[in-house]
């Protein structure tokens, strides 16, 4: 190859790049980091205080399961997002027009995300499960969410945020 | 000016194969297969990010992961062999891409770009020129402009910059903040003391942790300007290997697969004569890697992450060192 192709394909490569460039950043401001994107993460400076986190519990008579053992095929540092699946329904999440305006497809995945566990896929799901864990029917779970974590002066933190009974009938 | 920039990354054909064999051998164990357990999921987990995911509705059938698993790792066994490396590298950048497009759409995006992209943009690179079983022996030692490592620099210093201008405007530089110290006693709340991590928090005096923040902040903004020299943006790349091998110690968290992306730019000066004995052990370890986890999540304290982390810093280290003996040398003693 000679310099001059060389030097054109290179030209046009970082013509791509920065089209690419100009794309993620518009899409940044307008609907949110997307994928892919030229970015690492951002660790955003948050103010020094009590530090806790939410941990779900599923608690089925005796037995207590966590994200762990309702997720064991999934990466370990995705887990923690899974839990969210359990989280009470929102209307948070329907609220996106730019990004409807866009891809409409997206509203349908964000009103089935926003009733998570209302859902009966996720009722049929999490029933399966259950059974899979304890190795018996399981009539009914209660999904507790936990604040976990410790005080700015080093105590610890654990207090009960949230809790929903959910009662498997026929159906789920 | 942009055209002496991007001449201006120069490396040997050897060079490149060598990041191009690492690279394969990290993406077999580590990576592949991906994303096959999107199917033991409940579908209203599916949350995408803005991207290819947002044309579907829910996670696509098991069948199209699988699919797109097998073109990834078909693409990436031509890729090591040598075979068609445009193509394939092409074909292999897709298939991560479309993949983690589906693994991100849970709503958490684990920042594998930089390790995604990298077959694309090295496609026309040349690193499929020597290590090749296609090609035979061809002459490698000779180096040469390469503009795709100069746009691989620049991803590199963008990606890197959006992470430290997002901590700039976030108030890391605020002297009454620490928020070092706070990711790591929230990491080891989520995911479990680490031992370096809890020795820190207990007996490390607020200050240090307030300089690792302002060191964070310009280091991760240093990425950017680094790219106009290439020398400048190996040194960077070297502070970055130690940087990440330290995140590890520290935070128990993974960036090995920046790592890989850094090796592109590495002068493995030794290697000289090429040698086609040298694929049998990466090939061992690439196909037994690829078969033992198989039907695994990916494991993130996998023995190939804590080696590649303990490599790369080991080699920013040795770089650094003999920048500074060459100029105490070239100086003289009474320089330094």
């Amino acid at each position: 190859m000679h310099v001059s192709e060389r030097v054109a394909a290179g030209r046009l490569a970082l013509a791509a790049f920065a089209l690419f460039l100009g794309a993620q950043f518009e899409a940044s401001r307008y609907v949110g980091e997307p994928y892919p994107a030229l970015s690492m993460p951002a660790f955003p400076g948050l103010p020094d205080s009590d530090i806790a986190i939410p941990v779900l519990h599923v608690v089925v008579g005796q037995h207590i399961f966590g994200i762990n053992d309702l997720f064991p095929n999934v990466p370990d540092n995705l887990r923690q997002y899974l839990g969210d699946s359990f989280m009470p329904a929102t209307k948070a999440q329907l609220d996106r027009p730019a990004l409807y305006r866009v891809f409409p497809k997206a509203r349908v995945a964000n009103v089935n995300y926003a009733r998570r566990i209302e859902s009966p896929v996720v009722r049929r799901w999490l029933r399966t499960r259950l059974e899979t864990l304890t190795g018996g029917s399981v009539p009914s779970a209660e999904i507790q969410w936990v604040r976990e974590g410790r005080t700015a002066d080093g105590r610890p933190i654990r207090t009960a945020t949230d809790s929903t009974v959910v009662t498997f009938d026929g159906n789920d | 000016m942009i055209d002496r920039w991007l001449l201006s990354y120069r490396a040997r054909p050897i060079d490149l194969a060598v990041c191009r064999i690492i690279y394969c051998v990290f993406v077999a164990v580590i990576y592949l297969p991906n994303g096959m357990w999107l199917a033991s999921i409940p579908e209203t987990a599916y949350h995408p990010k803005p991207g290819l995911a947002l044309f579907f509705t829910t996670f696509p059938p098991h069948n199209v992961i699988l699919g797109l698993n097998v073109v990834a790792s078909a693409s990436l066994a031509a890729l090591f062999a040598g075979f068609a490396t445009p193509a394939a590298g092409l074909a292999l950048s897709g298939s991560l891409v479309a993949l983690n497009s589906f693994v991100y759409s849970i709503g958490k995006i684990t920042h594998t770009i930089l390790l995604d992209i990298l077959p694309a943009v090295m496609a026309f690179s040349g690193w499929g020129r020597c290590l090749s079983i296609h090609r035979g022996r061809v002459a490698c030692d000779e180096a040469r402009p390469c503009w795709p490592l100069a746009i691989m620099a620049a991803a590199t210093g963008v990606a890197m910059f959006t992470a430290g201008w997002a901590k700039l405007t976030t108030g890391w530089l605020d002297p009454s903040q620490h928020q070092t110290l706070h990711y790591a006693m929230s990491n080891m709340i989520g995911t479990g003391a680490h031992p370096v991590a809890a020795g820190l928090v207990a007996h490390a005096p607020l200050w240090t942790w307030k300089c690792l923040d302002y060191i964070t902040v310009l280091f991760e903004l240093a990425f950017l300007p680094a790219i106009l020299s290439p020398l400048v943006f190996r040194v960077v790349l070297c502070v970055a290997a130690i940087f990440h091998l330290g995140v590890w110690l520290t935070f128990g968290i993974f960036f090995s697969h920046n790592v890989v992306v850094y090796s592109a730019f590495v002068r493995w000066r030794r290697v000289k004569d090429v040698r086609m004995s040298w694929l049998v052990l990466p090939a061992v370890v690439l196909v037994c890697g690829y078969v033992v986890t198989l039907d695994r999540p990916l494991a993130e304290n996998l023995w190939l992450n804590q080696a590649i982390l303990v490599a790369g810093a080991a080699i920013g280290v040795s770089y650094l060192a003999g920048i500074v003996l060459n100029r105490y040398r070239q100086s003289g003693p009474g320089s330094l």
